[in-house]
């Protein structure tokens, strides 16, 4: 993703994209994950400045659009053929979106808060870690590994990591509350 | 001429407000800006003696700590105990930082010759941090009761994590602690159910001394083609307290996230793939007859790419 491709995203969070840019900034975004990662954040960093509570449901709506988008035949409004964009079809264009808009608004993002919990960045885990979710008592070795001199090696270093931290020198004892209370498992 | 005189004495009172009230407002904003919330309360965790119950959640677990702070002509002590099953402590006193595990596991560390904190001093400096986190101050709220001041630290991309500090209003002690992920959901809370403290009635313990320059930082024969944005090699440990045997400790930070790399020559064993614990993250192979060994509190993609751009390349 580039400089430019970022300028256009905050752009068109800010409604100040030029009107032939915003249907292929949506379809990127619809396409790239990095281009929806991006995209997310900006919405996230917006809310903390506007000092809106950030809600853990607000997360990955745009992959779960994207999902959407998939699934539903989402017609955009025919893009002209030459000839200067008349103010008409710039207001046909406005009513276009604002109807796609909506309807995402009042018939989709409504389907993802009300589903099942979704982790999509958790279940992404390493191909080393158990692919299923275990129950409470089950759990899984620290470091998730049942190699115990593996283990204290993996201790050892982050112990001595911890010490060298600059996080560790802002927060003082604070993180080998991790070493000592954090136990194996999600 | 009465009236011109007036005039200008009216105009020089206005400026005079004008500019007690630029002055004071710009005062007080630097007074509640997240940069001295976050030197307060680093110098608060330093300071002052303290003991509480701290709730750690990490995912659907929760533990119990019972932690102690305490300040004596001097010298830091700080024991951190869990007071649930598996029992797990760690003391800190004097630099040296003891932790028991599981079983008999014990590990004990050094820390007094290290000269981080010359790089790192307890001080924040946002300027720098600037370009790969924001830096938000997310009002009040109430914490064990008491008014606390809510300091966030959100990444700028997903290389690092974030952080949100409820610092006390009275004391600058962090009464609650958020680990964020790229997307601020926290990965993991700590909160302080209880909290005693008192100030200390010695003086703070002395600054580190002034040590000297560190040495040229020169990784060879290793190399780290593709750092992280923003992360640098900072330090480099070619004879490590950690072990006995011959180990090489490089450490790249972007001024608060690091990322430590442990090279042991040598068939020595060790981590190959991915592992983590919590939101540390670590990451291992083989390179050139070494073991490589990437820890960091940070996302898996940080080790990831520091281990991917390792390269070993022997000069003639």
């Amino acid at each position: 993703m580039n400089e430019q491709q970022r300028e256009q995203l905050s752009a068109l969070l800010d409604g100040e994209l030029p009107q032939e840019l915003v249907e292929p900034n949506l379809r990127a975004i619809g396409a790239d994950p990095e281009m929806r990662a991006v995209w997310e954040r900006y919405h996230l960093i917006g809310s903390i400045l506007r000092e809106e509570p950030v809600h853990p449901e607000y997360r990955c709506v745009a992959a779960r659009v994207h999902a959407q988008l998939q699934r539903e035949k989402i017609a955009f409004l025919p893009k002209r053929v030459g000839g200067d964009p008349s103010s008409r079809w710039r207001a046909w264009g406005g009513i276009g979106l604002a109807a796609v808009a909506a309807f995402f608004m009042v018939f989709v993002v409504p389907q993802f808060f009300s589903s099942s919990p979704w982790e999509p960045s958790q279940r992404a885990a390493s191909s080393n870690l158990p692919p299923a979710r275990p129950s409470l008592a089950e759990g899984y070795p620290r470091w998730l590994l049942d190699q115990p001199e593996l283990v204290q090696k993996l201790d050892r270093f982050l112990v001595h990591h911890q010490l060298h931290s600059p996080a560790t020198h802002l927060q003082g004892f604070l993180p080998y509350a991790t070493v000592v209370g954090y136990e194996a498992g999600y | 001429m009465k009236q011109a005189i007036e005039e200008q004495l009216r105009a020089a009172w206005v400026l005079l407000w004008a500019a007690l009230l630029f002055f004071s407002g710009s005062a007080q904003g630097k007074e509640n800006s997240a940069e001295t919330w976050l030197r307060r309360m680093a110098t608060a965790l330093r300071t002052l003696d303290y003991e509480g119950i701290l709730v750690y959640a990490q995912g659907t677990r929760l533990k119990t700590l019972h932690v102690v702070h305490r300040l004596e002509d001097g010298r830091i002590q700080e024991r951190l105990e869990s007071l649930s099953a598996p029992a797990r402590t760690v003391v800190r006193e004097q630099g040296r930082i003891t932790c028991h595990l599981q079983g008999d596991q014990s590990i004990s560390i050094d820390g007094r010759s290290l000269y981080t904190s010359l790089f790192f001093p307890q001080n924040p400096d946002l300027q720098t941090l600037a370009p790969y986190y924001f830096f938000h101050m997310q009002g009040q709220t109430r914490v064990a009761g008491r008014l606390a001041q809510v300091v966030g630290i959100i990444p700028r991309d997903d290389f690092r994590y974030g952080y949100r500090f409820f610092i006390d209003q009275e004391s600058s002690l962090p009464l609650k602690f958020d680990l964020l992920d790229t997307q601020a959901k926290p990965i993991e809370q700590m909160l302080f159910a209880t909290i005693a403290f008192k100030k200390v009635s010695s003086a703070p313990p002395p600054s580190p001394a002034p040590a000297p320059p560190p040495p040229p930082v020169d990784p060879r024969p290793w190399q780290f083609s593709k750092m992280p944005p923003g992360f640098q090699l900072v330090m480099i440990d070619r004879s490590s307290s950690l072990q006995a045997q011959k180990l090489v400790h490089f450490l790249l930070s972007d001024g608060l996230a690091a990322v430590s790399v442990y090279i042991e020559p040598g068939e020595e064993k060790g981590l190959i793939g991915e592992s983590r614990l919590g939101a540390i993250h670590a990451a291992g192979k083989r390179i050139q007859g070494h073991q490589v060994t990437v820890v960091g509190e940070v996302p898996r993609k940080t080790v990831r790419a520091v281990l991917a751009g390792l390269i070993y390349e022997e000069t003639p």
